[in-house]
Order: C-alpha cells, then structure tokens, then sequence
C-alpha cells in the first residue's frame, strides 16, 4: 500500500481512538463519577453479569472491533516507523513491513474471535 | 542585526582538522585579530595564507548565493561567508564540517548523497509537450500570484545545511532530506509543471515525505529563508488531497504569446541604437 494510504489511516485511527479511548476511560473507568455501567446493568463494569450484558450488545461488538483494528494499526504503523527510521535499509524494511502485517492480521482475528465468540456464545 | 562595538578583537579560531590519508579528527587552534566586518570565511582564508597552507576549506562566490561555505560554525550550521565574526559575540569560534555527511577534509564535507537525492526529484520543469520544451516557441504563463506561492522555495542555493541540520536524516541516511522534499514541492506545485505523479513515487515512499517529524531545524538552519519544513507540510496536504479526490491532477500552464502589436506609452523614448550589428 502506498505511504500516503497508510498515513491517512494513521490520521483516521488517531482521530478513531482520541474518541473511542474518551468513551471508554469514562465508561470503565469513571463508574463513580458517571455511573453508566451500573445504571445500564446493574452491576460493576468487571463483574461477570456487566461483562455478560455489554459483550451481548450489537453496538459494543461493532466498536470494539473498530476499537481493536484501530488501535492494531496505530500501534503497529508506529513501531514500524520508528523502527525503519532506526534501521534504514530497504531490504529490513520490507521485511518488517510483512512481519507487523501479519502479526497485526493474527491480533486482529484473535480478538475479535474473543469479540464474536462472547456474543454468539450462549450462557 | 546585532550591534557590534568594538572595531578589532583577537580571537581564537578551534577548527577542527582532519586528513584521511594520516590519522583522526583533531582540533587545531590559530589566534587572529578580526576587524569589525569580518567574516569566517575572511578568517579562514587569513589563517590559510598566513598560518596554515593545508588548512582546507570551500568557497566560491563569498557572498552568499553559492552555497560552497556550509560549515558547523560556534555549533550551528551557517554559510561562512554570511557569518561576521564579530555577531558571534564569542572570544573562541569552533568550526567543523556540517554533520551528517562524510568527511572529504578537514572542514569539507562529501555532499554526493545530498546531490544525489536532489536529482531524484527531478529538479526541473516536466511538461508532456517535449517538443517545446527541446525547441520553445514561447514562455509558459505564470501570474504574479502563482510565482508567489513558490516563490520562497526557489531560494535554495543547495548549502545543505538544512540537511546537517535534519534529526531524522541523523538516524535515518535514507531519507530523502528537506532540501529534495521542498525542491519535490516547489517543481511539484509549480503551474508550469506536469509531472506531479512522476515525482510522486519518489516522495510518496517510506523514506520520502512522511518520515518528516517537523522538528523544522532545517527551517533554523537555511541561510536564505526558504523554510524547507514548511514545504514538506504543504507536499503532504498535496498529496492526501489528491489521494482523496479533494484535488484533481491540473493541466499545465498554457503557452502565452505576447501581444503582436506593441503599444508604447507615449513619453517612453525609444532605445539607442545598436552599436555591435
């Protein structure tokens, strides 16, 4: 993929996770102040029964898949380029570039297997 | 400009010396008188012609359009030849060769990478009418306007101080560097120009435009203003709009025929006759 395709989307998952990371800092992590986990299940955002209600959701699914490829590409796209500016040789270059691609594929399939599982599993 | 003072001080020159052929890098030390409106490069030539014949060094125009004199002056990279010893404001100036290059000699440093990833770029007008570029029949319009906009990026004298001045070109001897990314800009945003999807692999690859982390030293570093880090923004704009579709790839400018009737205004005398026929 060309340099400027992959900029861009480091732009577009940047903007992704400024917002996605917002949501989920004040839903997990600011229950005493906003109290949204246990208004909408009942339950503290870590226990079983809050986790079983949100990962049954359609729309915490949707967004935590966006959440995880966003964040894979963010993170990975920079470890790459910080490490192609450490090493400049083309040839390492891409090598990486295929070895971050593939790790990043495999993350991606096995969180968000943990993802679909969750929900079409039956409790 | 800083107001100097005094009219004469000695100073000590610390410059660093090297010669591939016998040994390492050393300092060497020369005590010279400077009169108010010296220059480093009138102190290296004094030191060459009464101190030190070997002492080696470039320079051509001593006014500041060739670029020749780049040199590590007092730790900031600086055209010898525009730098009074004086503004300094310093007993003791330390020259070196700018960094991030190879050393040929004592203060001259090989700048074969640096042309090289100039020519890369292409740095010339490419139009798809080859045959009037070979044999021109008239000039390509350009408003004063559009000239504008480029303007500031045809300043560079190709010193590459913006280079040794460059923290990513520091780590990464395969990045193209701000003087060929804002050279990239200035023919790619150029009316006249066609080949914007020619020099577009070039920029658009893992070490082109985007390693650029906009520390702007090389913006700090250009003698002549042209604000290379400025450049390299306005390259990266260019390209996502055209990637996007926000931008359409344009035509070049069209050829401009001058009026065939010369009017001239009246009180307007007219020139002297030709002396050589």
């Amino acid at each position: 993929m060309k340099e400027s395709r992959l900029w861009f989307l480091q732009f577009l998952t940047g903007a992704i996770l400024l917002f996605l990371l917002t949501m989920h800092m004040g839903i997990m992590h600011l229950e005493d102040i906003f109290g949204f986990i246990s208004r909408v299940s009942g339950a503290e955002p870590l226990d079983w029964k809050a986790v079983l209600h949100r990962s049954k959701q359609v729309a915490f699914l949707v967004v935590n898949i966006i959440f995880l490829g966003s964040a894979l590409f963010h993170g990975l796209y920079g470890l790459r380029n910080i490490l192609i500016e450490a090493i400049p040789s083309k040839k390492f270059g891409k090598i990486l570039g295929l070895v971050i691609t593939i790790f990043g594929i495999i993350l991606f399939l096995y969180g968000s297997y943990a993802t679909i599982g969750i929900y079409v599993k039956k409790f | 400009m800083k107001k100097v003072e005094i009219e004469s001080k000695l100073i000590n020159f610390k410059i660093l010396r090297y010669n591939p052929d016998n040994g390492k890098p050393e300092i060497k030390e020369y005590k010279v008188e400077i009169k108010k409106g010296t220059t480093v490069l009138d102190a290296l030539i004094f030191i060459k012609e009464n101190f030190d014949p070997t002492l080696s060094f470039r320079y051509s125009c001593r006014m500041g359009v060739c670029g020749s004199c780049g040199m590590f002056i007092n730790g900031l990279p600086a055209l010898a030849c525009q730098t009074q010893v004086l503004h300094l404001n310093s007993d003791t100036v330390e020259i070196k060769p700018l960094p991030n290059y190879e050393i040929i000699r004592d203060v001259v440093p090989d700048l074969e990478t640096f042309f090289c990833k100039h020519k890369e770029i292409k740095p010339f007008i490419i139009r798809k009418d080859e045959k009037e570029l070979e044999n021109p029949t008239n000039e390509y319009r350009m408003t004063p306007e559009e000239l504008e906009e480029i303007s500031q990026f045809t300043y560079c004298i190709k010193c590459g101080s913006c280079l040794s001045a460059c923290p990513t070109y520091a780590t990464d001897s395969e990045f193209l560097g701000p003087q060929a990314l804002a050279q990239a800009y200035r023919y790619m945003a150029d009316v006249r120009d066609e080949g914007f999807n020619e020099r577009l692999n070039v920029v658009d690859s893992p070490h082109g435009c985007w390693r650029c982390h906009y520390a702007s030293a090389c913006t700090q570093a250009c003698p002549k203003g042209v604000d290379p880090a400025l450049a390299i923004q306005l390259l990266k704009r260019e390209i996502i709009f055209r990637m996007l579709g926000i931008k359409k790839e344009r035509e070049g400018a069209k050829l401009y025929s001058p009026p065939k009737e010369k009017k001239i205004r009246e009180g307007i005398p007219s020139p002297p006759e030709r002396t050589v026929k």
